[in-house]
């Protein structure tokens, strides 16, 4: 039992929690050497690239939290207008909202996969295919984080709306 | 979704969303998922430290 608990408290203060180790992610996205430095992750976002994989995904996501952008519980002031535009079918005014809040933190998993039905909307095809892979390579990134049966195999969310992202798409199978 | 709890524990904090599992598709070999965990620790962490700069 004691051997447990020690087992726990080392797994918690490594920061290890299900399948991701945060202390090597932290590591990673400081490193200007590294592949996953994080401003080079969010220069590739800018420019919109669609040859990131899913371990740049991983960075990109769970690095965040590193970031001064993260603000999980923020509000982005073109958040509501966003909507609103999107409600009302009107795409295009709606994109130029989305693009202000991805450019101040592109890890949005309910925007990119907003986003992607706006340029859908629009016929700009390529441009809806790359936020549908950020789309989909966030949700792959949680999913491999663990299976959500029990607390040590949870999946890993960076923001309370992820799991609702998830979690109606496991609930609707 | 039925419900959702906060559970707290040496691991860290989770949501437990429980799921209505009349509308699952049944798989052959699978049990239908009841509830999900989702690790919530670092949004929480975030809101700890927001409290903390607030005070």
């Amino acid at each position: 039992m004691f051997i447990l608990f020690m087992m726990l408290i080392a797994v918690v203060h490594a920061q290890s929690i299900s399948n991701v180790d945060f202390d090597e992610i932290h590591s990673q996205v400081s490193d200007s050497n590294s592949s996953f430095y994080y401003p080079d992750l969010l220069n590739r976002i800018a420019k919109f690239d669609t040859t990131q994989n899913d371990l740049h995904f991983k960075y990109l996501y769970y690095g965040n939290v590193f970031q001064d952008m993260y603000k999980p519980y923020g509000k982005n002031p073109h958040d509501d207008l966003f909507q609103q535009f999107y409600n009302q079918r009107k795409f295009s005014k709606a994109i130029e909202h989305g693009r202000q809040i991805m450019a101040d933190n592109p890890v949005n998993i309910r925007l990119a996969h907003k986003m992607a039905v706006c340029y859908r909307s629009i016929d700009m095809i390529d441009t809806a295919r790359f936020y549908y892979n950020l789309y989909t390579g966030y949700m792959k990134t949680i999913y491999s984080s663990g299976d959500g049966l029990q607390s040590i195999s949870s999946y890993v969310v960076i923001k309370v709306d992820d799991e609702y992202m998830i979690f109606q798409i496991v609930s609707s199978k | 979704m039925s419900s959702q709890s906060i559970v707290i524990n040496e691991i860290g904090t989770f949501d437990l969303l429980a799921i209505i599992t009349k509308g699952q598709k049944k798989i052959k070999g699978q049990k239908k998922v009841k509830a999900l965990y989702f690790n919530i620790s670092k949004p929480f962490e975030s809101l700890g430290q927001m409290l903390k700069q607030t005070e």
